[in-house]
């Protein structure tokens, strides 16, 4: 873009936008001509209106954890960067519900909502500089999978700007709440392609009084499967699940692969469990930090490629048996997900044909830029796919947020 | 006056049985739960399948006929009136559970299958669909997506949005769809989006629901208060131990006296001024430490009595109480109006409070039984409808407790919806470009707007008609 337009002038005058540093983070490769800093919302809407007119395209950034994910992007010309945006607000313990500004990172929240006993449940990468909004907007999975459980249903109501900067709101501040169209549900997972999200109200969990990790280890994705399902009927559920292959498992220190069990709940449930799990499958204590490793794992790793299979729950391991040959593994059964990191880029096509088998779908969460100009990351248009792009069109129809990077190159 | 044509043409691609045009037969569509919106529709349609679906509504939108689906009509917000005449489509033939998937725990099903009947399905396999709307034994799958509906169990398991993974949807332009799946999907969450659009957004003939495990064991506690303000201080103190009850009911003094006034007395204290209906489910293993937390936090806020059901007959007996408060309010008066607000559950005393004043200032009854755990009230105002005088009060007292929800941060609507009843309150909380962010969305799925028209939003129309003040028609086995 050309620096000197009037347009830009008046970024630069009127919204404080500033050219690009070093720092600046890259998505695929490319920096965008301006950074807009906005310090409050109304400085969001503003900046919003600006590159509407002009229209410039814009992608919003938080603590730039997942800018690899999605496909190239059709233009950019500008950051949003809404980490000025931040802070916990509202925190009513009695109400297990906060408002937080979009850009307060992970960390910066659990902290505030420790020190009340209470926690967010949502898991992220990089929990130190990813924020909510970007946590929220990029659908993170998470490995939490209880019913009313999953990131999409944390998200209670919210304020964001639409691409022409017009404030909006939807939902609200109490957990329970049917007055409009559930909209929550259709920003969570948007990539930025719709709105940006400049305050979030979400609904909290008090911290367990206990939490137990147990491992569970297995000759094959197949025997992890047996044990799954020897304790898929225990009554007290696990928080959350997750089976790494021998290479993932280094950590835990064994070459086999590995079933973790992860439960929170009263010291008398958990105590309760634990022998109801060791009478039906052989298990080991195992650190709770080893979630750490869970949690962190679609972004850590040296590899080049890194797959995010989606299919039935119970399909899970028939998957990871599928994509076993390769580098580091992590699949959450529960969650019906699993995570390949592979050196070999000739693997892809493979790997997307056996999850086609399992009626699954395949996400590129890493590739490299060069191989992005050939795929589409989110592999064939899915269903309901007309509906996605005419929502896409109504909202922002000069095409100016994050363009091109979510399905379909929308 | 429909066109002929038009009858031939549904006539032609279903079959004679399936489309009912003689007023007489019609008549029954005419409105839902919430008695006031009444709109005979030009015809109803009866079909058995998607492709009928989806062949009624292409021929509605080929002559520019508005259309609405309907399930069981128990709906309390006038969602299934047809609000401009035209067409009702009845999904309540398609009722079959289609297909289980154990391994999974999913089940998919067509919309018209009764609530409870997919529970009593799968019963036998240890599992249960949790969404429980107190209409259960009545209301079907499909109205229960489209109002998005909860029950006293979606404290803890969420409301339907959170067991529905799937659907199989009738676009408003006669397009079918299959969206979401057993596994996630990329792109827009559009069955997140299509649950709770109150039927705007197309008719869904199928969907793939999430099972649950049935819990190892429940135990029911009742505990009594002798103020209001105490025992709503003990919701928020129970909600902040970090144990999450499967449900958490409050009774006020009113609608105690009512119930322990009716044929089947629960045997609830009378001298109470708020009764705390408490269940718990889990694992065995915790249930005698969650009792004594729950129990340590009424006490701490002066519960009077504090009862535990033995089993499953006293479980049956302390339900039976809140159960039955809803049919004994009926019987009270020849109307009642049911209002349903929500609000931080740390703001419940203060408001409980507030409503006080406002019933005693318009001179009416308040009776509050609602889902506290979730700061959902339904204060039930018992009126005598032909009576224009009260009726003027009943309303404006109805508008102001809920611009005093709206004021301390709550919402219009906990579960049954806006349809045709709230859509001139949607501006208490929703300012014009919120609502132009929902009718561009509706613009999307229904262009042409035929598919449930005039509700949700505020329309123009003379006041005179959306100050009709809804009453709540019993319906059999079901309360509030
Ligand atoms: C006594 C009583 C107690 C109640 N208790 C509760 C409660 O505890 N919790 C709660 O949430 N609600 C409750 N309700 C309200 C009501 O039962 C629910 O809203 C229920 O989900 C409506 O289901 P229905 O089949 O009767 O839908 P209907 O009333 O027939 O329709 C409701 C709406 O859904 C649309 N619709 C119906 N089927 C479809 C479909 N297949 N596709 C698209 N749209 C469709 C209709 O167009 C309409 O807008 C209660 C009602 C009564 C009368």
């Amino acid at each position: 873009m050309d620096l000197t337009t009037d347009g830009v002038a008046r970024l630069l005058d009127e919204v404080g936008a500033r050219p690009p540093t070093k720092t600046t983070p890259r998505i695929d490769g490319m920096t965008p001509a301006l950074v807009l800093e906005p310090e409050d919302a109304d400085g969001c809407a503003r900046a919003l209106a600006l590159c509407h007119e002009e229209e410039m395209a814009l992608i919003p950034v938080g603590g730039a954890t997942r800018l690899g994910i999605g496909n190239l992007p059709a233009r950019l010309d500008a950051y949003l960067d809404l980490r000025l945006l931040s802070g916990v607000e509202d925190h009513i313990p009695g109400d297990l519900t906060a408002a937080l500004g979009a850009g307060t990172t992970l960390d910066a929240v659990q902290e505030a909502l420790g020190r009340e006993g209470q926690f967010l449940p949502l898991d992220a990468p990089d929990p130190s500089r990813a924020t909510i909004g970007g946590i929220l907007a990029s659908g993170e999975p998470g490995m939490r999978r209880r019913p009313g459980g999953r990131p999409r249903d944390v998200l209670v109501g919210f304020e964001a700007v639409l691409a022409d900067g017009t404030p909006v709101k939807a939902g609200g501040r109490v957990v329970k709440n049917v007055a409009g169209y559930e909209l929550m549900k259709l920003v969570v997972g948007s990539l930025g392609t719709l709105a940006v999200l400049t305050r979030v109200f979400v609904r909290l969990r008090a911290l367990p009084e206990k939490v137990l990790t147990l491992c569970c280890s297995a000759r094959s994705a197949r025997d992890a499967s047996e044990s799954w399902r020897r304790l898929r009927d225990l009554p007290l559920a696990p928080e959350a699940t997750a089976l790494l292959n021998p290479k993932a498992s280094a950590a835990l220190g064994t070459n086999e692969w590995s079933l973790l069990l992860r439960y929170e709940g009263l010291s008398e449930e958990i105590e309760g469990a634990a022998t109801d799990v060791s009478e039906r499958v052989k298990v080991e204590p195992a650190s709770d930090s080893i979630w750490h490793d869970v949690r962190d794992f679609p972004t850590h790793g040296e590899s080049d490629l890194c797959l995010r299979g989606q299919v039935a729950p119970a399909r899970a391991f028939d998957l990871a048996h599928a994509w076993q040959d390769g580098g580091a593994l992590m699949g959450l059964p529960d969650a019906g997900l699993v995570y390949s990191h592979t050196e070999s880029l000739d693997a892809l096509a493979d790997r997307r044909d056996q999850a086609g088998r399992l009626s699954g779908t395949v996400v590129l969460e890493k590739v490299p830029s060069t191989m992005k100009r050939e795929l589409d990351v989110f592999g064939d248009p899915p269903r309901g796919f007309s509906l996605m792009k005419r929502i896409k069109e109504k909202l922002d129809p000069r095409g100016v947020l994050s363009p091109g990077r979510f399905v379909g190159r929308i | 006056m429909l066109d002929p044509t038009f009858v031939d043409k549904l006539v032609e691609r279903l079959r004679p049985e399936a489309v009912l045009v003689s007023p007489h037969h019609v008549l029954v569509y005419e409105c839902d739960g919430s008695t006031a919106f009444r709109q005979t529709p030009d015809a109803a349609v009866l079909p058995a399948t998607t492709e009928d679906v989806a062949a009624a509504i292409r021929t509605c939108v080929e002559h520019d006929v508005p259309f609405v689906g309907r399930g069981a009509g128990t709906g309390l917000s006038g969602g299934a009136t047809p609000a401009e005449g035209g067409v009702v489509i009845s999904l309540a033939g398609m009722n079959q559970l289609l297909e289980l998937d154990l391994d999974n725990r999913l089940a998919r099903c067509q919309t018209g299958i009764v609530n409870l009947q997919i529970s009593k399905k799968v019963a036998e396999h240890g599992l249960y669909f949790a969404p429980d709307p107190s209409s259960q034994s009545a209301c079907t799958l499909g109205g229960n997506i489209a109002e998005n509906s909860g029950g006293p169990h979606c404290f803890k398991y969420g409301a339907t949005t959170a067991h529905v993974v799937g659907l199989t949807v009738v676009l408003p332009t006669g397009e079918v769809v299959e969206l979401g799946g057993p596994q996630d999907g990329v792109g827009y969450d559009l069955v997140g989006l299509f649950v709770g659009s109150e039927g705007t957004f197309g008719i869904a003939t199928e969907a793939l629901v999430r099972l649950m495990p049935k819990p190892e064991s429940v135990k029911t506690l009742l505990a009594a208060f002798r103020s209001m303000v105490a025992a709503c201080e003990a919701v928020s103190d129970i909600v902040a131990t970090g144990i999450v009850p499967a449900a958490l009911e409050m009774l006020d003094r009113p609608t105690i006296e009512v119930v322990e006034a009716g044929v089947v007395a629960a045997g609830y204290p009378t001298d109470a001024e708020a009764v705390l209906l408490i269940e718990l489910d889990g694992a065995h293993h915790g249930m005698e430490r969650m009792e004594r937390e729950i129990r340590n936090a009424c006490e701490a806020r002066g519960a009077v009595s504090f009862t535990v059901a033995r089993n499953e007959e006293e479980q049956a007996r302390l339900w039976l109480g809140r159960k039955a408060a809803f049919g004994a309010m009926g019987r009270l008066s020849t109307d009642l109006y049911v209002q349903d607000g929500v609000v931080p559950r740390s703001r419940l005393p203060e408001v409980l409070e507030k409503v006080g004043e406002i019933a005693a200032r318009y001179r009416i009854k308040v009776a509050n039984v609602f889902h506290a755990g979730d700061g959902n009230l339904h204060p039930c105002i018992p009126y005598d409808g032909r009576d224009e005088e009260e009726r003027h009060r009943v309303l404006e007292a109805g508008r102001e407790i809920l611009e005093l929800c709206v004021a301390v941060g709550g919402s219009i609507s906990g579960e049954h919806g806006i349809g045709r009843e709230k859509s001139s309150y949607m501006d208490l909380l929703f300012s014009e470009h919120d609502l132009n962010l929902m009718r561009a969305l509706r613009e999307v799925w229904n262009p042409a707007g035929l598919c449930n028209p005039n509700k949700i939003f505020p329309t123009s129309h003379g006041c005179g008609e959306a100050m009709s003040l809804p009453s709540v028609a019993a319906v059999p086995g079901a309360w509030i």
